[in-house]
């Protein structure tokens, strides 16, 4: 017979937004309760599209110390998918590993969690008579690094077969490879769907059988832009997917833009170009919050008033005052001063003065990883190896460092020449 | 690169002016202050580099005298010819404008930028075109700044920017982070990061609370429902118990009655119902109806003797309607009797009273004449009118005659004030004139000035020449030498006294900073003393702590985590091993059951009957086989053959035994196998997990280097090693932080005792040249040496003292001259009145009296004169006052006149309307109001005579008719006429006999109607009685009685029989309803079991049960209701949300300000390793050539700078070999080194590339003769490859030039023009 469900991941309830810095009380009230809304949302779309079972693939909460609240809001969003006869099949993720649960919290009947010691395999029934079997297991802890896909097996290829695994296929997703496997590991075992979860930009890395990362549901940094939500997928009498159809749930959405300063002569003008930048991502958030972060490029006459001291800073604050009071509520989390001086610097790196001198040794640093390497350790081993402060920097990247690189060479301009 | 002609537009002082043909080499520009050479030099670095925009406090030289703000230079170049640089000021330095002339083509700002081969605007201001200002700036710099200058030099940027730059990144790193610090931007984050990770942890400890507090929540439930229970049965039995105690005194009832049932003797089961009361009711029926009978009958008697006894006259009877009439009207009758008599008496009175009105009016007065009186209301109102008239009148002429008397007292009075005021003016006829009004005036005025005057003089000039003596005593006391103008000269300011002011202060000030330095310096000592006695006793304490063998407190943490860890898994590695063994066992088990299952399977009673069979069969076989062989082989056959059909039939039911148990056994078999290998499965299970125990128990005791087999009881004594070495680990840091306090303290104690020395070193050279300051600024106030500010201070308050006395004695002065003018003016004055002209010349006190007196003469006449003038006054007053009365007398009699005449008027007017009315014309109008009245009496008197008369008659008519009808009824009735007399009595005797004989009419007809329904009444009566008796009779025979007494003892008995049962069943049913029991039998079983006094005890115990559960219960629920919010409290808790959001908000402040410092320290890294490359690559030429300038500037005195690498300064070495640092040199010196390094530089540099000219603004001032000879020298020698631009305004600088070469050819600036010399 045919059915329909929903496959989501990487809920992280209650997980804080980062490099959010507001200190308005709306504006951190809607931070809090982000995860929580757009959970409720999930739910709510479980019922409206009366699937017959929700699949989460792991990462429903943010670390081992979740909070109560959070395992309650959850518990509380399942009660009321079994209420409206929707089952759940839940595995965790190595960011809610299985054994951090509270065993004071009990699962609504209709509500399966797989556990961590073997793949465990459950008949998903209609009348009494099996229509698809949901095979999976948890993560025991952080940090899993065997194959987990392996222990699966096709159970009965007469019946539609799912996986449910929080994993990490292949190997650049940019996430941590907890629980490794290749493609073929997973295509191999003859199941017809695989939810996976781990990977927070959606991806369906296979067609048949479908492989599939939800991706996460709410962005939390400026790294996860774009919409995030859950797969809604229909299965037909002869168990082939018939749709698979991407569901937006986040209520907070991130943006970030690039601003080129040529051709600004005021600050007036300055202020126009960064309102219509917002004004655009407004339009794409339509009735969501965004919080945004805008880089500021190129070259013009405005360079040096912003790279006075504090400028960009006053700048910023002035921006988000402008936005404060919006509801839904516009977050410029901050802008990027990647302008260049309007000058010639491959001729001025060419003069054989000082400040030449100082822009040779800057390019020298830039160019070669011994360079940047010779930084880290030279010029910033003060903080940057500091035993309290260093495990803190683990986000500052090689980019970051040629940045901060960049904004020194303006800096020694400054301050050598007086303009530029 | 040489400038060949310079052309300005306007700038500064210049305007529309240039200068050609310039040639290469030295050119000198000489001209006075003002006269534009620095102007010049701005003027080339603008066109240059470029004008200054308005955020820098340079100079831009606006055009003074007109012409567009800009110009051009035309530079020659080895490369591209001549090139025209054209610039305007504008924004971003103005436009420029460069023109090739070799070629005709044009640029801007690039092409002239690589024009002067990247020399920034900086380098060429402190490098190239500088003037003494820049070359003074090192005046004051350190070590490091002379470093910073000397390769910012060299650097080609600002001389300070270097050092300035390193000391600023060095500020922003320091407010963001020190390692160690605590106040930093960043140090504060972390600090905050790490009690918000810290509060996370504790946090996070909420679930165990929660889960403990679920458990406790589910407990309190089972508590809860168990108390309810125990309650629930309680209160039942409480129930129970309260309902036999309620149905107790019902239990009582039901027991007597029941024992009264068994106690009845006869009875009567037969009796009708309600016989006795039926009974009664018959026989009080019967009797009552007796009595009734009786009652009616006598009624009948009474009734008939009635009838008999009543009389009537039937002649009455007939003439009804007349007796009535006669009754009726008799009252009227005799009203009308009196009512005649009375009026009659009335008439008389009134005829009289008629009489005696008109005898009041008058003889000819008639009844007639009165009622044809016109009495209406206009006649009364013509008299008022003419009364009124007449009063007005008379009032008129009362109040005429009043105002004339009181204006004839007025007149008298009027006439006697002004013959009074006549007789007063006549006293004043002799008065004679006065003196002048305004000398008289002056004098009088002047004559208290003048006595003071006279008084105060002499006074004053003795004030004067005590002032005089006081004052020179006071110059004298300042200096001898000094006289009053020494003191007015003397400057008293307040900047003058600010000055010394000042100069106290500083030297006080400078005095205590020595005192202080000094104490600080001591203090500094003996801390330093303290400090390094502590650091030598630490040190000793320190390393008597054995090291411990712990690098980290991380170590320990992880070790100790991994204690706890190996605890555990050993723990749970026990269980899981029991739980394996248990397994083991119940497989061991199933495998024996399965085993012994298949063993019964073959040992059964099968087996058993199978070799049964076959001992029957062989028994038989034998049985055959012995009589076969005992020769009887029929009954061996047939016992044989029995038998062995016998062992047939065994076995056959052998077989089939078998085959069922076979069955069966499998069956048991495959459940039993099922089953172990589920068993098996789970211990598979099992045994990977305790291998994975194993493996992580053996990774930690590897780690714990455990050796042997890990037993738990091992890891105890490790614990507390562990602890031990701790605590040990913590001595030993805290002492070595300790250690390093001191240490630190030390260093920093004797970096403080160096300051200090240093401090105090400077504070007495400040102090020396202070005092030198302060004596030459004695020598300028002409003071004597060695006067101390104090004193100078005490002189100011002197000078300032005596120059107020000097202003006093002049003041006194000033006064005498004054009052000596005042008395000659008043003696002038006083000369104008001869009598007194005479007396000016004696005393002027004799004079004063002489005026006195005069003064008193004129003023006794002025008084007269006013007092006369004031008489005139009052006369003419008095005089306009009589005429004005006597106007108003002459009014009052016209207005008496006028008042007479008009009451003849009105009184003949009266006297006409009364003889018209006929009244005596003589009247006065209130005798005729009177008249009137008594007319109108009169009149009302006749009507009520005639109205009586009337009356009279009517009355008379209704008597006579009522008498003529009481005639005709007497005749009627038959009865004699009543005599008048008698005549009421005898009418109402005749009525009462009418009435009498009317109410016997109506009895009769009563009577005969009740006799008529008596008569049925008794009829009826009669019936009803026998009916009763018969019904009685029947009753009796129903209750199977003869008699009633015999009927109503049945009757009784049954009743009582009736009563009890009666009484049984309503107790039972009582005792039903309390209980609720249906089954009363057993009720009453268990009632009969207890007693009332045990009821009430096993209740009371059943209350105290009660209370008791339900306080445990109430105290329950609260627990329950308690953990409940707690419960909830805990699930709607947002601390962990809210901190880790602030945990994420405090990492990603901290990236921020990483950021920030990363940008930081990176430029102050690449800062630095600039400085080290750029000294590593250029130092040795800049210093090598600038050595040699220097050399030569100093004329061999300094042979050589060294700027050792590495080191943080530059020395220079005298011809001696003496080194010295800058700040060493004299100022002079000094500024030739960092010429020196200039000159050393542009010849380093003009080595690269085309340089551009270099200007300098008379920088050798500071210079001796011989060096500025030998800096000339140098400025030639470096003229040979750059052109050079020299102002100066010092002619002597000039000559210098000129003794090295004559052809050097010179400039004159002078009001913004060139002129060649």
């Amino acid at each position: 017979m045919s059915f329909s469900f929903v496959h989501a991941a990487d809920l992280h309830l209650d997980s804080p937004f980062r490099g959010v810095t507001a200190k308005s009380p709306a504006i951190a009230g809607s931070l809090h309760l982000a995860t929580f809304e757009v959970y409720n949302s999930l739910i709510d779309l479980c019922i409206e599209k009366q699937v017959q079972f929700l699949l989460i693939a792991g990462d429903i909460y943010d670390g081992a110390d979740r909070s109560l609240r959070a395992q309650l809001r959850f518990r509380d969003g399942l009660q009321r998918l079994v209420d409206n006869n929707i089952q759940a099949f839940v595995v965790h993720g190595n960011h809610d590993p299985f054994k951090g649960h509270s065993r004071s919290i009990d699962w609504p009947e209709g509500v399966h969690v797989f556990s961590y010691r073997k793949v465990k395999t459950i008949p998903f029934k209609v009348n009494n008579s099996p229509v698809a079997l949901i095979s999976g297991i948890s993560h025991e802890n952080r940090n899993i690094t065997t194959n987990l896909a392996k222990k699966f097996e096709s159970q009965d290829p007469d019946l539609f077969q799912i996986g449910l695994l929080h994993c990490n296929v292949g190997k650049d997703t940019g996430h941590e490879a907890y629980a490794p496997c290749e493609l073929q590991d997973l295509i191999k075992t003859g199941l017809d769907y695989w939810a996976l979860g781990h990977v927070h930009e959606r991806k369906i890395l296979h067609n048949d059988p479908y492989v599939v990362y939800p991706g996460n549901t709410q962005g939390r940094n400026i790294r996860e832009q774009n919409e995030r939500g859950c797969y809604l997928v229909q299965v037909d009498d002869n168990n082939r997917v018939t749709s698979l159809e991407f569901h937006e749930l986040d209520e907070i959405r991130w943006f970030w833009g690039f601003l080129a300063i040529d051709g600004l002569d005021t600050l007036d003008q300055l202020e126009n170009a960064l309102s219509g930048c917002i004004e655009d991502f407004s339009k794409k958030a339509g009735s969501r919050s965004l919080i945004c972060r805008i880089s500021l490029t190129g070259q013009g006459p405005l360079f040096n008033e912003l790279s006075r001291e504090n400028a960009l800073q006053e700048l910023l604050e002035h921006t988000r005052d402008s936005y404060e009071a919006k509801s839904p509520f516009v977050w410029v989390q901050d802008l990027i001063f990647e302008c260049r001086p309007e000058i010639d610097l491959k001729k001025r790196r060419e003069a054989k003065d000082f400040l030449g001198q100082v822009l040779r040794i800057s390019q020298e640093l830039s160019d070669t990883e011994e360079g940047r390497k010779r930084l880290v350790e030279e010029g910033l081993e003060e903080l940057f190896k500091n035993r309290r402060a260093s495990k803190h920097l683990q986000d500052i990247t090689d980019n970051e460092i040629s940045r901060m690189l960049k904004s020194a060479e303006l800096l020694c301009f400054q301050m050598l020449e007086g303009d530029l | 690169m040489r400038i060949k002609s310079i052309i300005v537009d306007g700038f500064g002082l210049f305007y529309d002016v240039s200068l050609e043909d310039m040639p290469d080499g030295l050119i000198l520009f000489a001209g006075d202050n003002e006269a534009g050479k620095s102007t010049m030099l701005g003027f080339i670095r603008a066109i240059l580099f470029g004008f200054p925009d308005g955020r820098t406090t340079e100079n831009s030289y606006e055009p003074l005298r007109g012409g567009q703000h800009g110009g051009r230079l035309i530079v020659s170049t080895a490369a591209r010819g001549d090139i025209v640089i054209d610039r305007k000021a504008g924004k971003k330095g103005g436009p420029i404008n460069l023109l090739f002339t070799s070629d005709d083509t044009s640029g801007g700002e690039a092409e002239l930028k690589h024009l002067l081969g990247g020399f920034s605007k900086a380098v060429y201001k402190n490098v190239y075109a500088f003037s003494l200002a820049e070359l003074q700036t090192f005046d004051s710099l350190n070590d490091e700044d002379v470093r910073g200058a000397l390769y910012g030099a060299g650097a080609g940027v600002s001389l300070m920017a270097i050092p300035e730059s390193m000391k600023k990144l060095d500020k922003n790193l320091a407010g963001l982070f020190k390692p160690g610090g605590s106040k930093p931007v960043i140090n504060t984050r972390l600090a905050r990061l790490e009690e918000v990770q810290k509060e996370l942890r504790h946090a996070a400890d909420g679930i165990k609370e929660y889960e403990g507090l679920v458990d406790q929540r589910q407990k309190l439930g089972e508590t809860i429902s168990r108390f309810q229970q125990e309650g629930e049965v309680f209160r039942k039995d409480q129930t129970r118990i309260s309902n036999y105690l309620k149905l107790w005194d019902q239990w009582i009832v039901l027991q007597e009655a029941e024992d009264k049932l068994g106690n009845l003797a006869d009875t009567v089961s037969v009796f009708p119902a309600d016989g006795l009361s039926k009974m009664s009711d018959l026989e009080k029926n019967l009797e009552n109806l007796e009595k009734s009978l009786i009652k009616e009958e006598k009624n009948q008697t009474d009734l008939l003797r009635q009838e008999h006894s009543l009389k009537i006259n039937g002649l009455l009877l007939d003439q009804e309607s007349k007796i009535n009439e006669l009754k009726e009207n008799l009252t009227i009758y005799l009203s009308n009797v009196d009512e005649v008599s009375g009026n009659q008496q009335n008439l008389e009175q009134k005829k009289g009273e008629i009489r005696r009105s008109l005898e009041i009016l008058g003889k000819d007065w008639t009844e007639e004449k009165v009622c044809g009186m016109d009495r209406s209301l206009f006649t009364q109102n013509s008299i008022r009118q003419h009364q009124s008239a007449l009063q007005k009148i008379t009032s008129e002429q009362e109040k005429a005659k009043d105002a004339l008397n009181q204006i004839s007292g007025e007149l008298d009075a009027a006439r006697r004030e002004k013959e009074n005021a006549a007789k007063e003016l006549n006293k004043y006829r002799e008065l004679k004139d006065q003196v002048a009004k305004k000398t008289l005036q002056a004098i009088q005025n002047g004559r208290d000035q003048f006595a003071s005057l006279v008084r105060d003089l002499p006074k004053r000039k003795k004030e004067l020449k005590s002032g005089t003596d006081t004052l020179d005593q006071a110059v004298g006391e300042i200096d001898p030498d000094w006289g009053v103008p020494e003191v007015e000269s003397f400057d008293c300011s307040v900047p003058a006294q600010e000055k010394i002011q000042e100069f106290e202060q500083k030297q006080n000030r400078l005095n205590s900073e020595i005192n202080e330095t000094k104490n600080r310096l001591e203090i500094a000592q003996s801390g330093l003393a303290g400090v390094k006695k502590e650091l030598k006793e630490h040190q000793k304490k320190h390393n008597a702590i054995p090291d411990p063998s712990l690098k980290n407190r991380e170590e320990y943490t992880d070790r100790k985590d991994d204690l706890k860890n190996l605890k555990d898994i050993l723990n749970k590695k026990e269980l899981i091993e029991e739980r394996i063994r248990n397994q083991n066992e119940r497989l061991s088990d199933k495998q024996a059951l399965i085993q012994k299952s298949l063993s019964v399977l073959s040992n059964s009673t099968t087996g058993f009957l199978k070799v049964f069979s076959i001992v029957v069969f062989l028994l038989g076989v034998a049985v055959v086989a012995g009589l076969v062989i005992f020769q009887r082989p029929l009954e061996g056959g047939l016992i044989g053959g029995a038998l062995v059909i016998l062992a047939a039939c065994m076995f056959i039911i052998n077989k089939t035994a078998e085959n069922r148990l076979a069955r069966q056994g499998l069956n048991n078999q495959s459940r039993e196998k099922k089953e172990i290998r589920e068993l098996e499965e789970l211990l598979d299970d099992l045994d990977d997990q305790l291998a994975g125990m194993e493996s992580q128990a053996e990774e930690i005791s590897g780690r714990l280097s455990i050796a042997g087999d890990i037993e738990i009881e091992k890891l105890y004594p490790m614990e507390k090693q562990l602890e031990e070495e701790l605590i040990r680990f913590d001595e030993k840091t805290r002492s070595k932080e300790e250690l390093n306090k001191i240490k630190e303290q030390e260093t920093r104690a004797i970096e403080t005792i160096t300051q200090l020395t240093e401090t105090l070193e400077s504070q007495e050279n400040a102090r020396r040249l202070l005092q030198d300051k302060w004596e030459k600024h004695l020598a300028g106030l002409a003071l004597r040496t060695g006067t101390n500010p104090r004193t100078v201070s005490l002189i100011f308050a002197k000078v300032d003292r005596i120059k107020t006395m000097i202003n006093a004695v002049g003041d006194i002065k000033e006064r005498i001259r004054e009052m000596e003018q005042a008395k000659a003016e008043y003696l002038s004055l006083v000369s104008l009145v001869p009598e007194l002209a005479e007396k000016t010349t004696d005393d002027p006190a004799d004079l004063l009296s002489a005026v006195d007196l005069f003064l008193e003469q004129t003023r006794n006449l002025d008084k007269q004169r006013q007092e006369r003038d004031l008489a005139v006054r009052t006369l003419e007053e008095k005089k306009k006052i009589r005429k004005t009365v006597e106007e108003k007398q002459q009014k009052a009699k016209d207005r008496l006149e006028n008042a007479g005449t008009q009451q003849t008027r009105t009184a003949e007017e009266w006297r006409v309307w009364l003889s018209k009315a006929g009244l005596d014309p003589e009247i006065s109008p209130e005798t005729a109001l009177r008249a009137m009245e008594t007319i109108n009496e009169c009149i009302r008197l006749v009507d009520t005579r005639r109205a009586l008369e009337q009356d009279i008659g009517l009355k008379q008519n209704e008597i006579q008719k009522y008498l003529d009808l009481v005639g005709e009824v007497f005749s009627i009735s038959g009865k004699p006429q009543p005599d008048k007399n008698n005549l009421v009595s005898e009418i109402k005797l005749l009525y009462q006999e009418y009435e009498d004989s009317k109410t016997g009419r109506t009895k009769k007809g009563t009577i005969q109607e009740q006799l008529a329904g008596l008569k049925n009444e008794i009829e009826s009566l009669k019936q009803e009685i026998g009916e009763k008796r018969l019904e009685l009779k029947k009753l009796l025979q129903e209750g199977e009685a003869d008699d009633e007494e015999e009927f109503r003892k049945r009757g009784e008995l049954y009743q009582k029989r009736r009563d009890i049962l009666q009484e049984i069943e309503g107790a039972s049913r009582n005792i039903k309803i309390i209980s609720g029991e249906r089954d009363l039998e057993k009720l009453k079983q268990e009632l009969k079991q207890c007693t009332r006094e045990e009821l009430d005890s096993e209740l009371r115990r059943l209350q105290q049960e009660i209370r008791e559960t339900d306080k445990n219960l109430e105290a329950a629920r609260d627990e329950l209701a308690e953990t409940k919010n707690k419960l909830e409290n805990l699930a709607s808790s947002e601390d962990i949300s809210r901190l880790r959001a602030e945990e994420e908000k405090t990492k990603e402040e901290i990236l921020t300000d990483a950021r920030k410092w990363g940008t930081n320290a990176i430029a102050r890294y690449l800062i630095t390793s600039a400085r080290e490359r750029f000294e590593k690559e250029h130092q040795p030429r800049v210093i090598q050539e600038a050595a040699s300038y220097f050399n030569t500037f100093t004329g061999g005195e300094y042979q050589n700078i060294i700027a050792p690498l590495g080191k943080q300064s530059i020395e220079v070495m005298t011809r001696h070999g003496i080194q010295k640092r800058p700040d060493q040199l004299s100022r002079a010196t000094a500024e030739q080194l960092f010429l020196a390094l200039r000159f050393g530089y542009m010849t380093n540099q003009a080595e690269n590339s085309e340089v551009p000219p270099a200007i300098m603004d008379d920088i050798l001032v500071n210079f001796d003769a011989n060096r500025s000879g030998y800096a000339a020298s140098a400025i030639l020698e470096l003229a040979g490859i750059h052109q050079i631009l020299f102002f100066t305004c010092h002619p002597e600088t000039i000559s210098v030039f000129k003794e090295q070469d004559k052809n050097i050819p010179v400039y004159q600036i002078k009001q913004g023009q060139f002129e060649e010399i």
